[in-house]
């Protein structure tokens, strides 16, 4: 058989691409590397200044905090982690002893008591404007009593402290002398890391990879590397699961809903309450809702059940209040249910006939949905509801105040992510935050006295009642629609076992292979 | 010739410095605050007036203009409002991932439309000449992000035999050109119709040259006068509309970055606008802009080089 050249070169190029497109088995299993998806790209990982969730499940992998939370659907609670010991020794103090093994990367010596008492006072001093400050408001020194042991003096007793403060990133620890040595701050390097990986390379905006770091003597993860593969679009992650690029991902309601009814081979499904509030938020202090009878027809008029089934297909349960199910200080009800006749009554006895109402939101689909089923929900009692729909960077500044110290906002489609104790979820409606994040204008004595007894309150069943009154109070004002807490849905290949804390962050170092 | 080239290397300037002005008055009139998107919601108004301090944004609109027409005239296009990363780093990191892109997406264009486009000469007039004119329209007609979507539902979730995600690592060439051939072509398919379009009007205008009806009497054969003689001279005019198609290959490859979640200078000036990102969006924005002058004018020069007449109309 003989063969030109021009035969060769055709042959060679049909054999290439056939190689090429082999079929591939799976793009996410390699070796044993852990393929997750990142949400967001990297920008910080200064645990003072983060702010992405891709940030904080990296940081579980590169830093040590003092102790760290159990999976969200085991018991709830909480294991030392680079302290070796960690007791109250009175309401206000809090002593811990560092392992001894604790190292530092590049040359930065041992994990110190020291290290631990400037990466809680730099994000807790107001001079460096760490959006994480907040989380410090009642911690009010870190005294070193020895090379690894320490106390943290509290000004009042805290229980959030102990669940919000100490095992997340604003609780991450870094290297006094690292940091120093590069001024006080980094971005995208840190300059030394001392948690069970650290970063081996990243690829901007498409992935970065984990390998174990050969200093730690730890728990040993159960994967030696773990690739996060950034997709930014919820969508786009779900189709990159089902072509195995990735070997676990949160994915959408609507992804969710698909799935119930067709789950990949070899999925498991997970859904459990999100901790995310979704909730209709009326300024207590706008001319259109001084009349208390005004606020109330429109908590009577919206049918939470509807938005349920309208903008999220009925994956998601209402709420009753901002703490959601399983935390304490849940409610079981709401105190105005839905009662159109009630509502038209209402406004009716008010002599409201004409009223309109600006109804601002994001301009995500579910938000355009919900906001549509509450125009037509208030449209039945006579009131009109123009939708104002802006991004990310217009919605958040909504709520400042006006140059005269006002504001002139209506109704808000507000969401926010809750943590894991009922204190952090309700901190953001006290007086202190009008101006900020009380959109409301919500201006209770009563409840502020009562979040101050609850936080130093040790009795759970005190604080539960505490909890509950204080949602009474946000509802009985009128400023107040709760809607839903989401839900939240992931899917992880059979093989894997995903370790999960509040609002769905990973802990990547506790995945398990099942 | 040099005079002709420095022209049009002074009237790309000119055009930068149009684009970045308009480009930045935009910015400013859009509403939103970066401090928010950058600090979160949660952050304090004293912390926001902070970061507008450090990023200048607190200094008159002019002086924020000099200011960034000074950096960019040395070549500095400032830093990411988070990372403090130099923007000219950040570009350079995508940048390769966006060419080679575009330069895959070419290739689909030019192999499949040229092809398309002689085909549908040589049965002029018949039913594969109808059918290849429906096929060019309808790569036209559908948006690279369908294509997009049901490629990779098909390639990749399906048959699972390209990868759905990334753009793979130049080290492993084999990895990052299948990375690529889902992408480039949901992105090239679109202009294959165009191609293969102009590539047909180009070539039956020069079917009717003299020279050509020449070779017809001499007896040489159509598959070849329109293959080896017509093909090349309806090339030069192609030329100018691929060069400039080009440069809109380089900026209309986001949607497919974003479904395949691939790096690249349309999805980084995308998130960069939904963030208030201003210093990426003005670095991606000057840099593409720089990218589709610089095609025009090869385009401008390479048909002056072909076509004389083409010169002096230029000049």
């Amino acid at each position: 058989m003989s063969m030109n050249r021009r035969q060769f070169l055709a042959a060679s190029a049909a054999a290439a691409g056939a190689l090429m497109l082999r079929p591939s088995l799976s793009y996410a299993i390699d070796g044993d590397t852990l393929v997750v998806r990142g949400g967001t790209d990297i920008q910080i990982l200064d645990p003072a200044f983060q702010n992405g969730s891709l940030e904080e499940e990296i940081g579980r992998c590169i830093y040590p905090s003092l102790i760290r939370l159990n999976d969200v659907r085991a018991t709830p609670g909480w294991q030392t982690y680079a302290a070796k010991s960690l007791v109250q020794k009175s309401p206000t103090e809090i002593e811990f002893e560092l392992h001894d093994w604790l190292e530092w990367t590049d040359g930065f010596g041992p994990v110190t008591a020291e290290d631990v008492k400037y990466s809680f006072e730099r994000v807790a001093t107001p001079a460096n404007n760490s959006p994480w400050a907040y989380a410090f408001d009642t911690m009010e020194t870190v005294e070193v009593t020895g090379e690894r042991t320490a106390i943290i003096r509290l000004k009042t007793p805290s229980v959030p402290f102990w669940v919000t403060t100490l095992p997340y990133y604003m609780g991450h620890i870094v290297s006094r002398k690292a940091v120093e040595k590069v001024g006080g701050k980094f971005t995208t390097e840190p300059p030394a890391t001392a948690g069970p990986y650290v970063i081996d390379s990243w690829v901007p905006k498409q992935s970065l990879l984990l390998k174990l770091n050969p200093a730690w003597k730890g728990p040993q993860p159960a994967f030696p590397a773990v690739k996060f593969e950034i997709v930014l679009d919820d969508e786009a992650a779900a189709l990159a699961y089902e072509a195995k690029a990735v070997s676990y991902t949160k994915v959408s309601l609507n992804t969710l809903a698909t799935y119930r009814d067709r789950l990949p081979e070899g999925t498991e499904l997970i859904e459990m309450n999100g901790s995310r509030l979704i909730w209709l938020s009326l300024n207590l202090t706008n001319p259109k809702f001084a009349d208390e009878r005004v606020r109330r027809a429109i908590q009577h008029a919206i049918d939470v059940s509807q938005i349920m089934a309208g903008s999220y297909s009925d994956l998601a349960q209402p709420a009753t209040g901002v703490v959601p199910p399983g935390m304490i200080g849940h409610r079981e009800a709401i105190l105005y249910a839905p009662d159109m006749e009630k509502a038209q009554a209402l406004l009716e006895e008010a002599g409201v006939s004409d009223l309109s109402i600006t109804l601002s939101a994001l301009n995500d689909k579910t938000s355009l949905l919900t906001c549509q089923i509450v125009q037509a929900l208030l449209s039945v009692i006579g009131v009109n509801v123009e939708i104002n729909a802006v991004d990310d960077a217009v919605f958040w500044t909504l709520g400042d105040k006006a140059p005269d110290g006002g504001n002139t906002l209506e109704m808000v489609l507000m969401n926010f992510a809750g943590g894991v104790d009922p204190a952090e979820n309700l901190a953001w409606f006290r007086p202190s935050q009008i101006g900020q994040l009380n959109w409301s204008q919500f201006d209770s004595p009563d409840f502020e006295n009562l979040y101050l007894q609850a936080m130093a309150e040790p009795n759970q069943a005190k604080r539960n009642t505490m909890y509950q009154k204080m949602q009474d109070l946000m509802e009985q004002s009128g400023g107040f629609v709760f809607l839903t807490h989401e839900t939240f849905a992931a899917v992880a290949q059979q093989g894997i076992k995903p370790f999960l804390l509040a609002d769905g962050y990973i802990d990547i170092p506790r995945f398990e292979k099942a | 010739m040099t005079f002709f080239i420095l022209r049009r290397v002074g009237l790309g300037i000119a055009i930068l410095f149009v684009v970045a002005l308009m480009l930045f008055s935009l910015m400013h009139m859009i509403p939103g605050d970066p401090a928010v998107v950058a600090l979160g919601a949660r952050s304090t108004p004293e912390m926001r007036l902070a970061f507008h301090e450090m990023m200048g944004l607190d200094r008159p609109f002019y002086e924020q203009l000099g200011l960034f027409v000074s950096r960019l005239s040395v070549g500095d296009l400032g830093e990411d409002v988070w990372s403090r990363r130099p923007v000219l780093t950040m570009i350079a990191e995508v940048m390769p991932h966006t060419i080679t892109l575009a330069l895959a997406s070419f290739a689909w264009a030019v192999a499949l439309g040229v092809a398309l486009g002689c085909l549908a000469v040589l049965y002029r007039g018949r039913w594969p000449d109808w059918l290849i004119g429906l096929l060019s329209i309808g790569f036209v007609a559908v948006p690279s992000f369908v294509v997009s979507l049901y490629t990779l539902l098909l390639f990749a979730v399906t048959l699972n035999w390209l990868p759905a995600i990334g753009a793979g690592e130049m080290t492993d060439p084999l990895g990052y050109i299948k990375a690529l051939i889902l992408p480039s072509f949901a992105i090239g398919l679109g202009w294959v119709g165009y191609v293969s379009r102009i590539v047909r009007a180009a070539m039956i205008e020069a079917m009717n040259e003299p020279y050509v009806r020449t070779l017809q009497s001499f007896g040489v054969g159509q598959r070849r006068v329109v293959l080896r003689y017509a093909l090349r001279q309806s090339m030069l005019s192609v030329l100018s509309v691929i060069a400039i198609g080009f440069g809109g290959l380089l900026t209309g490859s986001v949607f497919a970055e974003i479904v395949f979640s691939r790096p690249g200078l349309g999805k980084m000036t995308y998130d960069a606008v939904i963030t208030r990102n201003f210093p990426v969006v003005m670095g991606t924005v000057m840099v593409t802009a720089a990218l589709y002058i610089a095609c025009m004018i090869c385009a401008d020069i390479l048909a002056a080089l072909l076509d004389p007449r083409v010169k002096r109309a230029l000049q």
